[in-house]
């Protein structure tokens, strides 16, 4: 948020075990709605392999957030 | 005899009579204005009866208290006042000084307006279901917060009820002093442990500390408080036996103020913001005090920069008590290898140099460590050593536990914690070998954005 403040785009990322704590802070910083992708939780414990899919299936939701007028 | 003096008084100068208690007195001036509910006594701040003050202009230039003849003759320019009167007697104590009133007083006349919202509970209900209904309560009943409670909370400071502390976090709330008292008179603090009620919150705000992140993370820690200096004892903290149980008033409520700080202000609900997984028991209240009985022993704050003979707060990010008992260890150096295998434990037995911990000391622990001439700066140095491990039995996988330290980490000896992170503090009772482990948060790694803070009490 701070980021797309200051003109520079950008893409947040959270776990979907965060994602009411994520609404909630956008809401606090006065961009309630703000967009951010979601991946499956956890991230701490999903070694290698699990965080690369969950890049993976990332990749094309950043990209959609970062190219498109919000 | 004062009433003679009284009419002498008045036959020369223009006099205004106020009594808190008889109004027919004195007879020989039929009677004083009346001051039963204090307004007068209070707005000239009258500390003992009788209190003369000479007023000129509209503007108070003299006063004087109890009777002594030759200051109320100087005051009054009569010169033989009282002459059958004995030279001095003592006034008493102004019922507008009673215990309680002062604050009453304020509240009554102007001296604390309280900017809350006031919610009204009728006769046919309860304050304390109210405020369950309402949300303000960590599952035990709070005490409401009646004006006059918060009048007085307010009055162990000198910090005006609209100065601003900070923002509470999770949603940002600006929060004056009057909102944590509203709060430390909901945990129910008594108001002498406003000023570390104060401390505490100013700790938990400062960005280091990192409260919003502890307040929404799965780990199960919540603030620790530790209370040091001279304040522990005026305000009668717990840090002997029992010190990190139940069952003193100041360890029980400081602590919970905090708690419900940031639940009420800063809308920190579990389940919501708060995603712990399990939390701990500590996240109603956890706060005692140091044992600093022996003079010997450097208190957790002067070590960590305090000055000395200060009182300071300490908060960690730290999860439940842990058991570190030794039940054979009798050299110092026994004693040490035992609680570094127990501390080892912290987090996960294969995990170094994430999670800190606070090692509170038990006096019979202590007892061997001074009697082998050990002080803090030994005992720190020595647990320091014990609590390496060699790298290989560390790895992922050894020991047939799949968790282990960063294979990046070359080093052949690892370090339990990062430098700073492990607190040693005394408390507790003698009796046995019973010392105990409070683990840190996990995210202590980030030593950059989650500190241990040492705040000053201001009294």
């Amino acid at each position: 948020m701070a980021a797309e403040r200051l003109g520079v785009p950008a893409a947040g990322i959270m776990t979907s075990q965060f994602v009411s704590a994520a609404e909630l802070m956008a809401r606090v910083l006065g961009a309630e709605g703000f967009p951010f992708v979601v991946i499956e939780h956890p991230i701490s414990s999903a070694g290698s392999d699990g965080l690369e899919q969950r890049a993976r299936t990332a990749i094309d939701d950043c990209a959609r957030l970062l190219i498109q007028s919000q | 005899m004062v009433g003679d003096v009284l009419a002498e008084m008045a036959a020369s100068v223009d006099l205004t009579i106020y009594s808190q208690d008889d109004i027919t007195f004195p007879e020989q001036t039929s009677g004083a204005q009346d001051d039963a509910s204090l307004e007068q006594s209070w707005r000239y701040r009258i500390e003992s009866v009788p209190t003369i003050i000479k007023i000129v202009n509209g503007r108070e230039v003299d006063r004087t208290d109890g009777w002594v003849r030759d200051e109320w003759r100087k005051l009054t320019e009569l010169n033989a006042l009282g002459e059958a009167l004995p030279p001095h007697r003592p006034g008493c104590g102004s019922m507008s000084q009673y215990p309680g009133m002062p604050e009453k007083l304020a509240l009554r006349y102007g001296d604390i307006m309280l900017a809350a919202r006031e919610i009204e509970v009728t006769d046919d209900q309860d304050a304390i279901e109210v405020s369950y209904d309402r949300g303000w309560s960590d599952g035990l009943p709070i005490v409401p917060p009646t004006d006059l409670r918060i009048a007085r909370m307010l009055a162990a400071t000198s910090r005006k009820p609209d100065e601003i502390i900070g923002d509470i976090p999770p949603n940002l709330i600006s929060c004056s002093i009057e909102k944590v008292a509203i709060n430390a008179v909901m945990a129910g603090c008594r108001p002498e442990y406003f000023p570390v009620v104060l401390a505490t919150v100013e700790a938990a705000l400062k960005p280091e500390f990192s409260m919003h992140g502890l307040l929404a993370t799965l780990w199960y820690s919540g603030p620790v408080v530790i209370v040091n200096g001279p304040i522990t004892k005026q305000i009668g903290m717990n840090s002997g036996g029992n010190a990190l149980g139940q069952g003193n008033r100041a360890n029980a409520t400081i602590g919970r103020a905090l708690q419900l700080l940031i639940r009420n202000v800063g809308g920190g609900i579990p389940g919501e913001i708060d995603r712990s997984v399990l939390g701990n028991p500590g996240k109603y209240t956890f706060c005692f005090a140091e044992d600093e009985t022996d003079p010997d022993w450097q208190p957790l704050n002067i070590t960590r920069g305090a000055r000395p003979g200060s009182s300071s707060v300490t908060l960690f990010h730290g999860d439940g008590v842990q058991a570190a008992h030794t039940r054979d260890s009798r050299t110092p150096e026994e004693v040490c290898q035992s609680l570094a295998a127990s501390l080892w434990s912290v987090g996960n037995p294969k995990v170094a140099m994430q999670n800190g911990a606070i090692l509170v000391l038990c006096p019979d622990h202590y007892e061997i460590f001074k009697q082998a001439g050990w002080g803090r700066a030994q005992i720190e140095a020595q647990l320091h050593q014990a609590l390496k491990r060699p790298r290989e039995d560390l790895l992922a996988g050894a020991g047939g536990i799949a968790e282990g330290i960063d294979p990046n980490i070359t080093e052949s000896m690892i370090d339990k914690f990062n430098p700073g992170y492990l607190l040693v503090v005394r408390a507790g009772g003698k009796g046995g070998a019973m010392s105990a482990i409070i683990g840190g948060w996990s995210a202590q790694r980030r030593k950059k954005e989650v500190q241990i803070v040492t705040q000053e009490i201001i009294q």
